[in-house]
């Protein structure tokens, strides 16, 4: 079972917003303890997601400056 | 080949559409002017922990005594780090202050649960786990934004830049911090259980991001019902919080 498939059966991967070949490859470059952290955090993985609210760049632009 | 940077940076990217969505939900919102003191001061919760932290996660390292060959060097990182970090939560309390939410207010308040949880859940790692853990949490904090996007915040929103020094500062003397926190983590000889602690503390941090950024949105919210905002901090002078607790 790839990583993608173990996050696909956790639900994590919406089956209408499939990850992108580039995000499959960075998925299954994870460890088995990197993937049970995302399982156990259960974020819905994937900048299809929630690309609708993000747009053009903004994640970047905005930052996070937090510190 | 993928350097371990792109490998962290391309996590953090997979796991953080929610915490964006929210982010910028915050900074679009319709009635930002009025919601900019309450998002300064969760933020105002998490950087007056950063160089406390950043010192902790330092003295965890000297105290490690298993001939980890990392810990000299991540002592003299976060030692450094927590130097440069020292005062910016200073930048939070004089634009909040700008705004008529007086130091002592902002003193007095307790801060978000999210965001004991969110930095707590860094000192659990560098206690109880490894101290490298905070570089994680590094790695998703501290990106700053871009001046351009600021300046137009300001203009959009009315919140003058004379308020936003914590955020045009950063902007102003951490443009490179990204790059130079990747050539750093790039350096580092990492082996297999430190790259786990980093992706899953980096993981765990923007998830517990995405309930403090919920709560600036909730909370905002409330300043509608008089019985439950006596304790937000607005611009517009309906609820701003009257002192409840000293210590
Ligand atoms: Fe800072």
């Amino acid at each position: 079972m790839t990583n993608v498939d173990r996050l696909q059966q956790a639900g994590l991967i919406q089956v209408h917003h499939p990850l992108t070949d580039a995000e499959a490859q960075s998925v299954n470059q994870l460890s088995s303890t990197e993937i049970d952290a995302l399982i156990s955090v259960r974020v819905k993985l994937g900048d299809a997601f929630f690309q609708r609210k993000v747009q053009d760049g903004d994640a970047h632009r905005m930052g996070t400056v937090l510190l | 080949m993928t350097t371990q940077s792109q490998r962290l940076r391309e996590t953090i990217s997979l796991v953080s559409g929610h915490l964006s969505s929210l982010i910028r939900q915050v900074w679009f919102h319709p009635r930002l002017s009025e919601l900019y003191p309450e998002f300064l001061f969760a933020i105002y919760g998490i950087t007056a922990s950063s160089a406390p932290a950043m010192r902790a996660a330092a003295e965890r390292c000297s105290a490690i005594t298993t001939g980890e060959p990392l810990a000299a060097w991540l002592h003299d990182y976060y030692l450094e780090h927590a130097t440069e970090e020292t005062g910016h939560e200073k930048w939070l309390l004089d634009d909040l202050a700008a705004m008529g939410v007086q130091r002592e207010r902002v003193l007095q308040r307790l801060p978000y649960a999210s965001v004991a949880a969110l930095v707590g859940a860094q000192y659990y790692c560098m206690f109880h786990v490894h101290p490298i853990a905070y570089l994680g949490y590094i790695a998703v904090v501290e990106e700053p934004a871009s001046i351009e996007f600021l300046e137009q915040v300001s203009r959009r929103s009315g919140i003058p830049l004379s308020t936003m020094s914590c955020h045009l500062m950063h902007a102003k003397l951490d443009p490179d911090h990204v790059a130079d926190f990747n050539a750093a983590l790039d350096s580092l000889p990492l082996q297999q259980h430190h790259q786990d602690l980093i992706t899953v503390s980096a993981i765990t941090t923007s998830s517990l991001l995405v309930n403090v950024f919920s709560d600036i949105l909730e909370h905002f919210e409330r300043i509608e019902n008089p019985a439950g905002a006596e304790t937000i901090f607005t611009s517009s002078g309906v609820a701003i919080a009257s002192p409840s607790r000293e210590f």
